[in-house]
Parts: C-alpha cells; sequence; structure tokens
C-alpha cells in the first residue's frame, strides 16, 4: 500500500512537470517579444542585401529597434513558415509577384498605408499596383524592392559561337552540359517563350506543346538549379556551361572567380519582381512601414544597386538616374531586355495544371 | 464459506504508461486519422475556409500515370538501397559483434553513428564533393582508367543510390548488430564442430537468428528511402524525381493539401502492404531453413 501510494504520487509529480514544462514553454514564447527596444522579425533570403552593414544594422541605428531575421530557402518555405506560427509572430517578409498573390488572397497580409512610405512616389510606375499585389479595393499590399530576370547565362570560356537565343539550349552542342530551373512557372514560361507563345497569357497557352518542348530539352539538362548553390558547384566544376539563371546568379559566378555571360535572348525573357509585405497581426505595424520605407528608400536602394559583388537591380527612380553606365552593366541592366514578361497572375486550377505537366516532364 | 478476494486487474504502474500512449496517440494515430481525412479533401485546407469534400484527388492520381511510374521507380531504388545495405551491414556487423575484441566495440559502434552527429544536408553535400567532377572519386576512378576526364557520376541515378545508401548503412549495421550479438559463440562453434561450412552455419543458424534485427533494419531504411527527395532533388539530375517530390510539390508549391494528403495516403498503404509481406516471406524463409532459435 506504502509502495502504490509512493508510485502514485512520483506519476502524479511527473506528470504536472510535464504540464508545467509545457505551460512555461508557451510563456516564454509569448514573452520573448517583450523588452524596451521593439523588435522586427523579418522573413528573407540570407544574404540577399537586408542583411547588409548598410541594411539591418543602419536600420536599427536610424530607428532605434532591433531586427531579427528568419530566413527561407525557398518561398514555399516561407509560406509553411507563415502558416505554421509565422502569423503574429514575423512582421515583414519578402515573397516574389507570384506568393504575393497567394498571401493576399489567404488573408496573410496587413494593407500597407502608402502616407508611411515617404519614398511611395519615387517608386517605378511599372512596379507599382502589380495585380498580385492589390486588393480588390485598390489596398496596396506589397511593395516592389528589386526586380530581376531569369535569362541565359553561359561560361564564354566553355561556349564556343554567340548565344543570342533559348534555342542555344536544345541540340547536340550542349548536350548533358545544361542547368535549368527547376520552377514550374519559370520553366512553362521559358517553354512558352521558345515556341512562340505569350506566356503572360495563361488562357490561351498550349500546354502539350509545351510539355513536348520541355521534354526535348530535359535530354541536354545535366540538372535542375533551385538555388544559388545548385549552381555554383556544377557551374564551377565545368558539369554546366549554359542554362536560364538570376541576374544576380551570373555576378555571384562572376564574383566567384568563374567567367559568366548573361543574355536576353531575342525572344524574350522571364521576369520577377520581389515585394515586401506586412505581415498579418503584427504588432510593431508604424516600425514595419518604417522598415519598407528603409528599403525602398534612396539611401538603402543606391548602396543596394552598387554593393561590390551582390548588387541588384533598383526600382527608386532618383536612383536609378544617379547610376553610371558601369554600375548599370554590373547587375545587367545596361540594355534592358525588350521583351520581358512577368509571371502572371495563376488561377489555382492553372496552378496545378502547370504543376502537373512539369512533374510528367520530371517524372518522364 | 472462504469468498475469494478478486484480483484488482488494474495495477496503478500501468498508469506509467499513460503519457507515452497519449503522445502516441497525439503524434502518430490523430495525424494519421487527419492526413486520411485530408485526402478526401479540395486543395488548400489551411486558409481558414473548409474546402469541401472531393474523390478527385484519387482520380486525378490514378487517371495519370506520373504517380504509378514514380511510385514503381521510388520502390526500385528503395529495394535496391536496402538489399545493398544489407549485403554491405552482415559482414561489418558480425565483425563488431563477434571478431572484434570487446573493449574495441565501442570505438567501431562510434564510427559506425559519427554520421548521425551532423545533419542530412551536410552529408549530401559532401557526398558531392566526392562524386563531382573532379572530386576524390572521380579523379581516383580517372587515374586508373575507369572513368574519363571531366566526367562524373552526379547528377545520376546512381549518384542518388550512392548518396541513401551511405545515409542509411548506419541503420542496418545498428539493427543487425544488436541481433548477431546475442547469437551465441557456443551455437555456431557447434555447427563447425559437426562439420557446417560457413555458408550452412550462416544459413542455417546466423540468419535465422538475425532475422528480427533484419526485418528492424528493412524497416528503417526501406521506408525513409522510398520516400526521400532531398537526395533526388541535389545528386539526382533530370531523371532523379522520386514519389516523395511529388508529395512536396503539392504541398509545398501549390498548396493543394488534399492531393498532397492523398498521394501521402495511397503510398503508405502500399509501402504497409509491402512490409507486411517481407515480413511473411522473411518467417516463411525462417521456418523452412529451420534451425533453433533461442
Amino acid at each position: 500500500m506504502k509502495r502504490n501510494f509512493v508510485n502514485t504520487m512520483a506519476l502524479l509529480a511527473g506528470m504536472s512537470l510535464l504540464v508545467s514544462g509545457s505551460v512555461s514553454a508557451s510563456d516564454a514564447e509569448g514573452s520573448s517579444g517583450s523588452g524596451e527596444t521593439p523588435t522586427l522579425v523579418v522573413a528573407n533570403w540570407k544574404g540577399y542585401g537586408a542583411d547588409e552593414e548598410f541594411g539591418a544594422a543602419r536600420f536599427e541605428e536610424l530607428y532605434n529597434c532591433k531586427v531579427e531575421f528568419v530566413y527561407f530557402n525557398s518561398v514555399e518555405e516561407l509560406y509553411t513558415m507563415l502558416q505554421t506560427g509565422g502569423i503574429g509572430n514575423i512582421d515583414v517578409a519578402l515573397p516574389s509577384t507570384v506568393y504575393t498573390q497567394t498571401f493576399r488572397e489567404n488573408g496573410m497580409l496587413e494593407p500597407i498605408d502608402t502616407d508611411k512610405i515617404s519614398c511611395y512616389e519615387n517608386l517605378m510606375e511599372a512596379y507599382l499596383n502589380l495585380p498580385e499585389a492589390t486588393g480588390e479595393s485598390g489596398e496596396v499590399y506589397a511593395l516592389p524592392w528589386t526586380w530581376g530576370t531569369t535569362s541565359l547565362g553561359y561560361n564564354p570560356e566553355a561556349v564556343t559561337g554567340e548565344i543570342t537565343s533559348w534555342d542555344d539550349l536544345y541540340g547536340e552542342a550542349y548536350k548533358g552540359k545544361v542547368a535549368f530551373f527547376d520552377d514550374y512557372v519559370t520553366a512553362l514560361m521559358t517553354s512558352a517563350i521558345h515556341t512562340g507563345q505569350n506566356p503572360s497569357d495563361p488562357d490561351n497557352l498550349d500546354l502539350e506543346a509545351i510539355k513536348n518542348d520541355l521534354l526535348a530539352l530535359k535530354e541536354n539538362v545535366r540538372t535542375y538549379w533551385a538555388s544559388y548553390d545548385d549552381y555554383l558547384n556544377p557551374y564551377t566544376s565545368g558539369e554546366v556551361v549554359i542554362g536560364n539563371m538570376w541576374a544576380g546568379t551570373a555576378t555571384q559566378l562572376m564574383n566567384a572567380g568563374t567567367p559568366c555571360n548573361y543574355i536576353y535572348p531575342e525572344e524574350g525573357t522571364v521576369g520577377y519582381v520581389d515585394m515586401w509585405c506586412i505581415i498579418k497581426d503584427t504588432d510593431c505595424y508604424d516600425l514595419a512601414c518604417q522598415w519598407l520605407d528603409f528599403m525602398c528608400g534612396e539611401e538603402f536602394q543606391y548602396n543596394f544597386a552598387t554593393v561590390e559583388g551582390n548588387a541588384h537591380n533598383t526600382v527608386n527612380e532618383n536612383v536609378y538616374a544617379k547610376l553610371t553606365d558601369e554600375q548599370k552593366a554590373a547587375v545587367w541592366a545596361l540594355e534592358v531586355p525588350s521583351k520581358v514578361y512577368m509571371q502572371p497572375v495563376l488561377s489555382t486550377e492553372q496552378q496545378n495544371e502547370w504543376l502537373e505537366v512539369w512533374n510528367e516532364v520530371k517524372a518522364g | 464459506m472462504k469468498k475469494e478476494k478478486k484480483k484488482n486487474p488494474f495495477r496503478i504502474g500501468s498508469l506509467w504508461a499513460g503519457p507515452s500512449v497519449l503522445m502516441l496517440l497525439c503524434l502518430s494515430l490523430v495525424p494519421l486519422i487527419m492526413l486520411l481525412g485530408f485526402s478526401f479533401m479540395n486543395g488548400n485546407i489551411m486558409n481558414g475556409v473548409f474546402p469541401g469534400w472531393t474523390l478527385e484527388n484519387f482520380r486525378k492520381m490514378f487517371s495519370g500515370d506520373t504517380f504509378s511510374k514514380l511510385m514503381g521507380k521510388s520502390l526500385g531504388i528503395g529495394a535496391l538501397v536496402t538489399l545493398i545495405c544489407i549485403v554491405i551491414s552482415y559482414p561489418i556487423a558480425w565483425g563488431i559483434a563477434k571478431v572484434a575484441k570487446p573493449h574495441n566495440r565501442s570505438m567501431f559502434l562510434m564510427l559506425i553513428i559519427l554520421p548521425f552527429f551532423t545533419s542530412q544536408l551536410l552529408l549530401i553535400y559532401a557526398m558531392m564533393m566526392i562524386l563531382q567532377s573532379g572530386g576524390i572519386l572521380m579523379t581516383l576512378l580517372n587515374k586508373i582508367g575507369i572513368a574519363s576526364n571531366g566526367t562524373s557520376i552526379l547528377y545520376t541515378p546512381r549518384a542518388v543510390i550512392l548518396v541513401l545508401v551511405y545515409e542509411y548503412l548506419p541503420y542496418m549495421i545498428l539493427c543487425l548488430y544488436t541481433s548477431l550479438e546475442s547469437i551465441g559463440d557456443n551455437l555456431v562453434h557447434a555447427s563447425r564442430v559437426l562439420g557446417a561450412n560457413t555458408f550452412r552455419t550462416f544459413v542455417n543458424i546466423v540468419f535465422p537468428m538475425s532475422i528480427p534485427g533484419l526485418l528492424s533494419g528493412i524497416l528503417l531504411v526501406l521506408v525513409p528511402v522510398c520516400g526521400s527527395f532531398a537526395e533526388s532533388a541535389l545528386v539526382g539530375g533530370p531523371n532523379g524525381m522520386m514519389v516523395g517530390s511529388l508529395i512536396n510539390s503539392q504541398y509545398n508549391t501549390v498548396l493543394n493539401m488534399g492531393y498532397g494528403a492523398a498521394l501521402s495516403c495511397v503510398f503508405l498503404i502500399i509501402l504497409s502492404i509491402i512490409m507486411g509481406v517481407i515480413r511473411l516471406l522473411v518467417n516463411c524463409a525462417e521456418k523452412r531453413i529451420g534451425g533453433d532459435t533461442e
């Protein structure tokens, strides 16, 4: 009887420890945001400008706050992060246009009070009020931060002849030496461009022709890449010599010591805009607006567009006007591509359809 | 008349299992039931709006051949990786259990579990450095004339198999070691004394007694290998896609969790059937081979 009593008390003590442990864990989580210095939690790609000295550190100095970064390796990961506890804990995030639409439609964003964004009028007209970032009543849900292309890059020391067209990825010349972006939207858009279709008009695309075109390209593909590292390794070892890539990747490859040339094919190229947005239920809305204003403002945008080895395109008109030709060439923006197809707004059915085509190509 | 005391079948000590049972229910059974429910839902199930019930997910899965193709490929890779792990693990596990001196066994086991001290992604990247053109392996093969300069097996299905074997070999070794260590030396000695050669000793004594470890090892290797997708994405090249990538793309790319859940459920059912068949076959083999188990 005494033994049973001891066992019972020990069991109850253990269970109460378990319960109090989970309670104190949630208490600790709840109290992590308190303190005198406000903290802004920013979700971004690692090494993508905002965490540079002229970014977060400067912002902290200007606004007497603390910036904490949460990094993601894909926008899909960002979405999962937000859905599994990020909302209410992350204040601002940087999705691309396609996912800005997804976030907006799923009620994950706060509308931006543009009166609190002093640089709003200086942002390039072409990237303002994109349908993905605009609510039904005209509310602004995201601000453009930088634009880029996923165009054609190649190693001029390994590639002979002039490269001017997406056609150059096909055929025998570079069989087994091509790297291609493992993103269903970019893949289908690039193939649509190659097959003479308009990828920005998803309602009128011949998906069967695109699938056959991608299957033909697959014969030459060495690897599908999803990040800068996926490209860097095979490119520097010579396993791939040509393929589609982000402009920033071309810049980084050049600075890693491997020659890289980046062109805009005559048929056209795929473009994207990365956008800052404020996540729903943030508890520092004003600080979040200040972050957006700082990120899109002249001081940061100029540094972002001119930093050695990791420069990116600016969306600020005043900054673009100040750049020299050499600085524009460093981000492949000296000659603006004549045909840039931005990622279209896809319905849920179209997203599933497009992904199915891409999966059939990869599984085939 | 003396009344018989009724024994209280309930022991207070059995309450100790309560937290574990609760965790098992919450973290295993409940998610499985939820997964089954989600597989009959349409599209995005995490945006706070009930998406509706549908059978479309299963219709879509079986109307095309993408899932069946990838399922077949994943099972094939899983079977090959498991077989390779078994062939390599038996001699290693036997060596540690029976040949190595007792005071050296801990050191060998530590070497086996060393890869667990780092992340899976780092292991994959380390293997990429070895397998890529100009890496250690290809340089060695080039020197002995097997491979030509500038070639590599990276970005091919063979690289996927190599990386998966490297990652999951420790599981098989440890499972087999546990069973082999429990085999009495006197049984093996008796077998030799009675005239059985190494092969007969293995078939009649060692193999039947190692079956529990073998089955555990197969479970720990075959199931995760069939469902893996990181390895095929990083080193598999254009033909490396496995069924895990298909499921991952539904959840993370287009947020079609309903279809992803349907794929996951069918994948789980197929694997469960396969594991049941393997267990049946191994038990039949054990009975047929004979031999006494302790």
